[in-house]
């Protein structure tokens, strides 16, 4: 894949804020948001540390979508993009609302069809690889980009629930406090919820961030532990980066899975640095600061290389301890020079890799 | 682009008598005994965890795995919500005893990738291991697994449909999907011409294989 995927746009709701521009500031200002899951209005017995999104409406009613649609809607409508002469619609989640309750046939990910449905034409297909949903969503988007033009929406959301905030707690998945993705001693990952939405064109005017390659794996092994080698993780990175006829040394920053447990960030900092061996790399996460917002995960980070790009401003990763395998993991923000290759990660349960390069 | 699909019937073992792809024998209403001895067939490990999706998969799989020959594989799983019966049974649980006590193997099993990982890791699927929904379901897996082949990504794929029902039955029918034919069994499609087919998968899978009057491995 060669031919450039502009990102003509990007709607947002994380728990920094309801758009990207406030989540992309939040960002840059190092904000945090862990709040109990009780709090945010999931009960759930131990209560566990998460990220939410203010003002959710998390009612499950006959007939009404579910928050993870509402959280996707609400994305959606930030964007300006002809929803009803799109070339195609893709999007993706994890599994955001698998409680019992939850279980209503318009919730996630059915109940965010019928929504799309309404208002994309044509309907929306929707993948599912877990956390890697949202990468592998627009992988197949810009897949049909390489033989036709016009204008693609990808989007992809997850709402927090309580069975997927048990199952992480139970898998000795999340921490006690904010985790510090991709540091050493990082002490586990922050389930959180989300949804972005982006606008793809196949054309620009100006300068303009763009997905030049992409490139996925499968681990095939561990039904929720990366490989262990990262060997198929590494194959995606370099694939992306050879479609993307790049080296190594030419990009500057990765914007991590950085999850923050110790499974995925002893993996994910072996592989860069194997990668990046004897050249400068800033390594960054969002997770530390808005938590694992699940199937969006991947779509949050091409936002964030998308915004990478064009201002050549890294976000800092909370915490102070060293960088895992001395990557350098900042603990500022950090100026790169604008217009630079960006490579974006996403990893999903099942041993799902995705990569992508953003130029 | 012209794909090879091959077939295989993942309940085969429930009317012996049938031809595997017999009409009958593709869509069957299971009672709890056809069901765990499927289980039991497919040495599926934690089968009563998982989906029972996976098993059928397996079963299927099984039966193209000697046709395999490509490096590059990428399994895509389509159908009913195979991930939601583990998804409820994790959630009563939750429910009535907490997250201390549910159990952490159900977890992965909740998704609705479940089905894709399970094969992928039979199948030694490195691409990719997804499953696919929306609207012409089938046909735009078929899509998918035609945009892999077109962005040089794989050499084979595993496409496993899954349907589940009390009342209108069961269905587990895998095909092995290849650029050149693999087998007697093996016929060719257009993926485009299949898109835009308003059936359920289970449906469609189903009207593949009669279109064609397969009924018995080559």
């Amino acid at each position: 894949m060669t031919k450039p995927f502009y990102v003509q746009g990007v709607g947002a709701v994380t728990p920094l804020g309801h758009s990207w521009a406030a989540t992309w500031a939040g960002l840059l200002q190092k904000a945090t948001c862990v709040v109990s899951a009780n709090d945010a209005g999931v009960l759930i017995e131990p209560d566990v540390l998460v990220a939410a999104v203010s003002d959710v409406d998390r009612s499950i009613v006959e007939g009404d979508i579910g928050p993870a649609a509402r959280l996707i809607d609400e994305a959606l409508a930030q964007l300006s993009c002809p929803l009803d002469e799109l070339r195609s619609c893709w999007g993706g989640s994890n599994h955001g609302e698998a409680s019992k309750l939850e279980l209503h046939p318009r919730c996630v990910p059915a109940g965010v069809m019928p929504l799309l449905s309404t208002k994309t034409s044509p309907p929306p297909v929707w993948v599912a690889s877990a956390c890697a949903s949202g990468l592998h969503a627009l992988y197949f988007a810009m897949g049909e980009a390489q033989t036709a033009d016009g204008d693609w929406l990808v989007v992809g959301g997850d709402a927090l629930s309580a069975s997927g905030i048990a199952g992480f707690y139970r898998a000795g998945a999340t921490g006690s406090g904010l985790p510090t993705p991709l540091r050493e001693g990082s002490g586990g990952m922050l389930v959180s919820e989300g949804a972005v939405a982006l606008h793809l064109t196949t054309t620009a005017v100006s300068p303009t961030p763009a997905i030049l390659a992409m490139a996925m794996s499968c681990d095939a092994g561990h039904p929720t532990h990366p490989d262990p080698s990262g060997h198929y993780l590494e194959d995606a990175i370099r694939t992306a980066l050879d479609r993307a006829r790049l080296r190594p040394a030419d990009v500057l920053v990765v914007v991590a899975h950085g999850t923050g447990t110790d499974a995925n960030d002893s993996v994910e900092a072996d592989v860069l640095s194997r990668i990046w061996a004897g050249h400068p790399l800033v390594v960054t996460s969002p997770k530390g600061n808005i938590g694992h917002v699940m199937g969006a995960a991947g779509l949050v980070n091409v936002a964030i290389a998308a915004s990478i790009w064009e201002t050549g401003t890294v976000p800092a990763v909370p915490g102070n301890g060293r960088g895992r395998n001395g990557l350098h993991v900042p603990e500022s923000v950090t100026r790169i020079p604008a217009h630079r290759p960006v490579l974006v990660v996403a990893s999903g349960f099942g041993g799902n890799n995705v990569a992508a390069v953003i130029v | 682009m012209i794909l090879y699909l091959t077939p295989a019937n993942g309940l085969t073992s429930v009317r012996p008598s049938l031809p595997s792809l017999a009409p009958d024998a593709l869509r069957i209403v299971l009672d709890d005994s056809d069901r765990e001895a499927l289980s039991q067939r497919s040495s599926v490990k934690h089968a009563r965890y998982g989906g029972f999706a996976s098993v059928l998969g397996v079963l299927a799989l099984n039966q193209l795995q000697p046709l395999a020959k490509g490096s590059r594989r990428a399994v895509l799983t389509t159908g009913s919500a195979t991930h939601w019966e583990v998804a409820q049974a994790f959630g009563e649980r939750l429910a009535s005893s907490g997250a201390r006590l549910v159990n952490p193997v159900m977890f992965p099993n909740t998704l609705p990738s479940a089905t894709a990982v399970m094969l992928a890791s039979r199948y030694s699927a490195h691409v990719c291991a997804l499953s696919v929904d929306g609207a012409c379901t089938l046909g735009r897996a078929l899509l998918c697994v035609q945009q892999l082949f077109a962005m040089d990504d794989i050499d084979e794929a595993l496409l496993f449909v899954h349907d589940e029902g009390l009342l209108h039955g069961t269905v587990g029918i895998a095909f092995l999907v290849t650029g050149d034919p693999r087998s007697a069994m093996s016929f060719a499609v257009s993926p485009s011409d299949e898109a835009e087919r308003d059936q359920g998968p289970a449906d469609h899978a189903i009207d593949l294989i009669l279109r064609r009057q397969i009924t018995q491995p080559g």
